[in-house]
């Protein structure tokens, strides 16, 4: 065998195998497999996105009022500037455009971004307790920085976290600033109570969901694609109180 | 804007998938595993498309990936494999012309990953040592000997299994 023979492969077997590969190729197609994938990708990466713009915002959170002036020092804030007075356990805040809002529950932080806060006329029972968590196409449940696809996944484990809105894309907007108004709220390992339609005071069908969690018992209501969570007898909650029309997926 | 960037995409893909599929397969050996490979490496070519478009190489990215993905499925795969015991019943004998390759396909298989992948890349695909050696991420040294001792070992396969045939056939020709 020459030096020549031994660096080279057999050209007839060089052309069978791209021929076998070739036909093996031409049997395949990119869709709608790829289409799939990228859309799965793409989900994945806002989600690590909001994660980042969370971790962000956390941290601005925590450091941003050491390094603003007390407001004796402060001029007095416009009142458009002002947040939300604070509200008496079980009372529903008033309209507002859209925001985020930032909430940790036990070891995992989230944000809601809302496009518009819309708030429910009536009163919202505030009985039970929970940590909610639903299978609303809207909003994704999250575990541990996972997503969990149903309710039922969140049973199986323990509620440990909340609800991310839409997930933030890119840094937070000026016009939604996610430290307005952040509420940290760590209510520990929390385990699902239970989830059952319920009419509310103003005769509006929502899904109602307990969790029992180790710093309260914390509930949710959706009503349509309206959110409001609560944690009763906790004052600690009290600006978690929101509804929400949540944006809509793509 | 998001569309005419999905749009290039899908350009490329259509343009690059059958080729990319090929070295895929060449790689794994098996075409729904080579499929599964190229979707992996394109997924993350569309991650990165606005930035590869503008001023990067995304044929040379994707096959990069690709190899990349073929070569970690083979990591990935050993771990799961089914024991023979627990395969199905063998399939009906192949004609003439599918064993041959078949034993193509099987000596290839029966390199090493990496070594497969030199080989395929540098004799199959005819592509240069700086080009191999970049898509293997390895120095084209690396490459010649890789390639080098790949060639002799599939030819060694090639043989064997080419002798074997013959004795099978030689044996079902005295019955």
């Amino acid at each position: 065998m020459t030096e020549n023979q031994v660096q080279e492969l057999d050209a007839g077997v060089a052309e069978r195998l791209r021929q076998l590969a070739r036909t093996e190729a031409d049997r395949t197609s990119p869709w709608p497999g790829l289409d799939i994938a990228v859309r799965r990708s793409r989900r994945r990466r806002r989600l690590a996105q909001g994660a980042a713009a969370l971790a962000c915002a956390g941290a601005m959170a925590l450091t941003l009022p050491q390094l603003i002036p007390g407001p004796d020092v402060l001029a007095p804030a416009a009142p458009r500037d002002a947040g939300p007075p604070p509200l008496a356990p079980g009372e529903i805040p008033g309209s507002r455009d859209g925001g985020t809002l930032g909430v940790t529950f036990g070891d995992v932080k989230m944000v809601v971004q809302f496009d518009v806060i819309v708030i429910a006329q009536e009163p919202m029972p505030t009985g039970g307790g929970e940590c909610v968590v639903f299978d609303h196409p809207a909003v994704i449940p999250v575990q541990e920085g996972q997503r969990v696809p149903s309710l039922a996944g969140f049973a199986a484990d323990g509620c440990r976290g909340g609800i991310v809105g839409q997930p933030l894309v890119g840094a937070a907007d000026a016009l939604q600033p996610f430290a307005d108004q952040p509420v940290g709220v760590d209510v520990g390992p929390c385990s699902l109570l239970g989830s059952e339609q319920v009419t509310t005071s103003g005769g509006l069908t929502a899904t109602r969901s307990s969790f029992d969690c180790a710093g309260g018992v914390l509930q949710q209501w959706v009503i349509d694609s309206q959110l409001v969570w609560t944690l009763d007898g906790d004052e600690r909650i009290v600006g978690l109180v929101e509804t929400a029309t949540a944006s809509n997926p793509d | 804007m998001a569309r005419q960037h999905d749009e290039g995409f899908r350009v490329f893909v259509v343009a690059r998938w059958p080729s990319l599929v090929t070295t895929a397969y060449l790689v794994t050996g098996d075409t729904g595993i080579a499929e599964d490979c190229v979707q992996e490496a394109l997924t993350r070519v569309h991650r990165h498309w606005r930035r590869l478009r503008l001023d990067g190489d995304p044929e040379a990215y994707a096959r990069r990936a690709v190899v990349n993905a073929a070569l970690s499925w083979r990591r990935r795969r050993r771990v799961i494999e089914v024991p023979l015991a627990a395969a199905g019943e063998p399939r009906a004998r192949p004609e003439p012309e599918q064993t041959l390759d078949a034993q193509l396909i099987a000596a290839l298989r029966l390199l090493p990953p990496r070594m497969r992948a030199a080989v395929v890349l540098r004799y199959v695909e005819d592509r240069s040592e700086a080009e191999t050696a970049e898509l293997l991420s390895c120095s084209t040294g690396n490459v010649k000997s890789t390639a080098h001792r790949g060639l002799a070992r599939l030819r060694r396969n090639l043989e064997s299994a080419s002798s074997a045939a013959t004795m099978q056939h030689a044996g079902r020709k005295s019955r």
